[in-house]
């Protein structure tokens, strides 16, 4: 299932030197089913502020292209269908599955956004008065505060909550008035958890719950609970003397450094990439990070700048989104075709011109580019010996409406950052030469 | 009526609406000596584009594209990243890249410069074009092709100051930046500006422009940009897009920016009362050049000297790196 092509799913096509491959001896069988793109779609877009924005369709999907939950709904239904014919040794968590939908073919945006927010599955009593109902059976909890443990509440994801109660789809709302002048916003849109607009906004206030900058109030103390422009991130009647403002952690208060939690911690230490063109000055013996985790059969592969002088490393550019929008065609005019980026210094070395052809190899692959010979990336001065930088933009491929070309993972290792096994494209060692053409006779 | 739009970031309207810009808001009309004056005079606009704001994003060249619908092809890579590496029918403007090491600091400066058509308020393109009303200036600045009446002959490109009009291989006809008159024309200001992320780009009366390009380069100067200034230059009588320089003492650093743009003599001549002493001027040259076909030598030294301009455009536009 994508919205675009990709050369995951084209990898048995033979695109000559982009895909070296035989395709009769690939005996993978590949479906791939159109998806919509998100401008087709009614959903929520989540940014990096937390906000659940609801959208509509902007216009009709391509050709054969269906919704993802069409697809899903499609599938699961029909082999519901085969297990309730068939049997199997144990079909119950499919044929029991709750599909409440109006057209199980094809759930709703709206359906689905409602299990997110969850509701109650039987009459929710307050836990201190049996005979009061809090939330009837059927209706949306308010939020997760009203989520229970033993069954009688469903959610599909208890951060969401409160993104569809019985107030209906808040992420739908449009108002941008702003009380204060806070930048809160609380009534546009949904943000997770409880439509709070700041993490940790506690903060913004000193000891006795007073702002620290009275004319940017977030949040205040009044003596008996905190309110103010934004949802309070700590118990509404926590007294600010007896609860600090990171309540994830026991303390109440930020760390700087952490026992147990990073894999090379208490405190980060320097060390240079597994592939690097110079010693760690700190620990000249050890290559990398040693708690990173590694496969062997990796480790075989990092060379050395014996072999690889050329220090490398891996980016976007602004004129195209990751590889999605080297399908359209113009993005693919305002970025064609796949380049790499070297210094003056280097491209003299290497007798390179602007424009010409240049082979990029490591010790696991090797790629064709364009050289723009810039300015703007000069050799590094290390331990004394300059060092020189190959830049490495990331949005080709063999399939696209660009040029065919190449990305970096073709030469970047297999390694990840030893905390998050974040990949380590933005260090590696490579070399360089100019060369001719892809598909021309050298 | 309205009169012209204050900025670019209104949202657009949802009736429909009766174009604002028509024939008798027209100024000048190429090769018309009968235009009637108008009747009103519409606000003049600008477009200001803050080269030091300029991120370089070529939002605006997408935006472009995407209004007003062409079709650039996707072309290669030639080691810059200036792309496609020149104007083209399809590409009405387009972001030229230099880098340029400061020789007062060793700071390396990247230029980046949002290039396309300045709309004179004195037009050298109109005034060389030899169709009638294939290009017209309205009173509020714009200068447009009006591509039913275009001939393809190409004497725009020779008119314009900043070798702006590219002439389409598909239907031989000139296309350059409209200045978005058709969006200008019912209250929205030009596609590239609503599409700047950084607000590099703005858009509104000329008077308006003029200002917010003071506040600018105040801040500029405050910043060390001693010769920080407005690029509209007077040879051309000022234009309705207009530059706000870090370099203003050096507009030629800017990918080959004109430090003073006039109109070519030879359109100038060709222009005005002259125009038909020059049209039979040129009937006897075409005769004269018949005979001297005939009796003469062929014209080597104007020949070569076409090819060095030639030479040094395509250097010129190579050196944009």
């Amino acid at each position: 299932m994508d919205p675009l092509e990709t050369e995951t799913s084209r990898f048995w096509e033979n695109h000559g030197e982009y895909n070296q491959v035989d395709p009769k001896s690939i005996q993978t069988e590949v479906f791939q089913l159109p998806t919509t793109c998100f401008a087709e779609e009614e959903g929520a877009l989540v940014n990096s502020g937390r906000w659940l924005q609801w959208h509509w369709p902007g216009g009709s999907p391509p050709g054969e292209a269906k919704h993802d939950t069409w697809i899903m709904g499609q599938i699961f239904t029909r082999m519901r269908e085969l297990y309730r014919k068939e049997g199997g040794a144990f079909p119950d968590p499919i044929l029991n599955l709750s599909w409440d939908y109006k057209e199980p073919e094809e759930p709703d945006p709206e359906e689905l956004a409602r299990e997110l927010n969850g509701r109650a599955l039987t009459d929710l009593t307050d836990p201190t008065d049996a005979t009061k109902i809090v939330v009837p059976a059927g209706k949306q909890v308010l939020n997760f505060s009203q989520l229970r443990d033993d069954g009688t509440t469903m959610c599909a994801c208890w951060v969401y909550s409160g993104c569809f109660n019985e107030a209906g789809n808040n992420m739908a709302r449009r108002d941008n008035n702003d009380p204060g002048d806070t930048g809160a916003y609380l009534n546009w849109t949904f943000a997770w958890p409880l439509n709070r607009r700041t993490l940790y906004n506690r903060a913004s206030c000193d000891l006795n719950g007073k702002p620290w900058d009275p004319s940017r109030k977030i949040i205040e103390w009044d003596g008996a609970k905190w309110s103010g422009f934004d949802v309070p991130d700590i118990a509404p009647n926590a007294k600010p003397q007896d609860v600090g403002p990171f309540i994830m952690n026991q303390e109440g208060a930020s760390r700087l450094f952490t026992r147990g939690l990073m894999r090379d911690g208490p405190f980060p230490v320097h060390y240079e990439p597994f592939e690097t063109p110079v010693a760690n000055p700190l620990n000249p013996k050890i290559r990398g990070n040693p708690t990173t985790r590694v496969f062997q059969s990796d480790v075989a592969q990092l060379g050395t700048s014996d072999e690889f002088p050329y220090a490398a490393t891996s980016y976007r550019l602004t004129e195209h989104f990751h590889f999605w929008t080297k399908h359209n065609r113009v993005n693919a005019a305002l970025q064609p075709e796949f380049f790499v980026e070297i210094s003056e210094e280097l491209a003299k070395e290497k007798g390179v011109a602007p424009g010409g052809w240049v082979r990029v190899w490591s010790k696991r692959g090797s790629v064709k580019a364009k050289a723009v010979v810039t300015k703007r990336i000069r050799p590094l001065i290390c331990d004394g010996k300059p060092v020189h930088v190959v830049g490495i933009p990331l949005h080709w491929g063999f399939v696209g409406a660009t040029k065919k070309g190449w990305g970096p993972n073709s030469l970047s290792p297999f390694l990840g950052d030893a905390n998050t096994d974040t990949p380590e494209f933005k260090a590696f060692l490579v070399n360089i030469e100019s060369t001719s053409a892809p598909g021309a006779v050298a | 009526m309205m009169d012209s739009p204050r900025t670019a970031i209104s949202n657009p309207p949802v009736q429909p609406m009766e174009s604002n810009l028509t024939e008798r808001d027209l100024v000048r009309r190429s090769a018309t000596s009968s235009l009637p004056p108008p009747e009103r005079q519409l606000t003049p606009v600008a477009k200001l584009i803050d080269v030091s704001k300029c991120i370089g994003c070529k939002a605006c060249q997408s935006a472009c594209v995407e209004w007003n619908d062409t079709d650039p092809a996707v072309g290669e890579n030639v080691g810059y990243y200036t792309n496609p590496n020149d104007l083209t029918p399809d590409m009405f403007t387009l972001m030229r890249f230099t880098e340029w090491v400061n020789p007062e600091t060793d700071n390396l400066e990247w230029l980046i410069r949002k290039d396309g058509c300045m709309h004179c308020a004195d037009p050298g393109c109109l005034k060389a074009c030899p169709a009638p009303g294939a290009i017209v200036q309205y009173s509020n600045g714009i200068v447009d092709f009006v591509h039913e009446n275009c001939i393809g002959c190409g004497y725009c490109v020779k008119g314009c100051p900043f070798n702006i009009p590219r002439i389409s291989k598909v239907d031989h006809k000139a296309y350059k930046c409209t200045l978005c008159s058709d969006r200008v024309a019912v209250g929205q200001g030009p596609a590239c500006a609503k599409a700047c992320p950084t607000k590099a780009i703005v858009f509104g009366t000329k008077e308006d422009m003029k200002k917010h390009a003071e506040e600018r380069i105040t801040d500029l100067k405050s910043r060390g940009y001693k010769n920080a200034g407005l690029y509209d230059p007077p040879g051309v009588n000022g234009t309705h897009v207009m530059y706000v320089l870090h370099h203003n003492d050096k507009p030629h650093i800017y990918a080959d920016l004109p430090d003073n743009p006039h109109i070519s003599r030879v359109v100038e001549t060709w222009k005005g009362v002259t125009k038909y002493v020059g049209l039979a001027f040129m009937g006897l040259a075409a005769a004269g050049s018949v005979l001297h076909g005939v009796i003469g030598k062929p014209n080597r030294v104007s020949e070569e000297d076409e090819e060095h301009a030639e030479k040094l455009v395509e250097r010129n536009g190579r050196g944009a790196g």
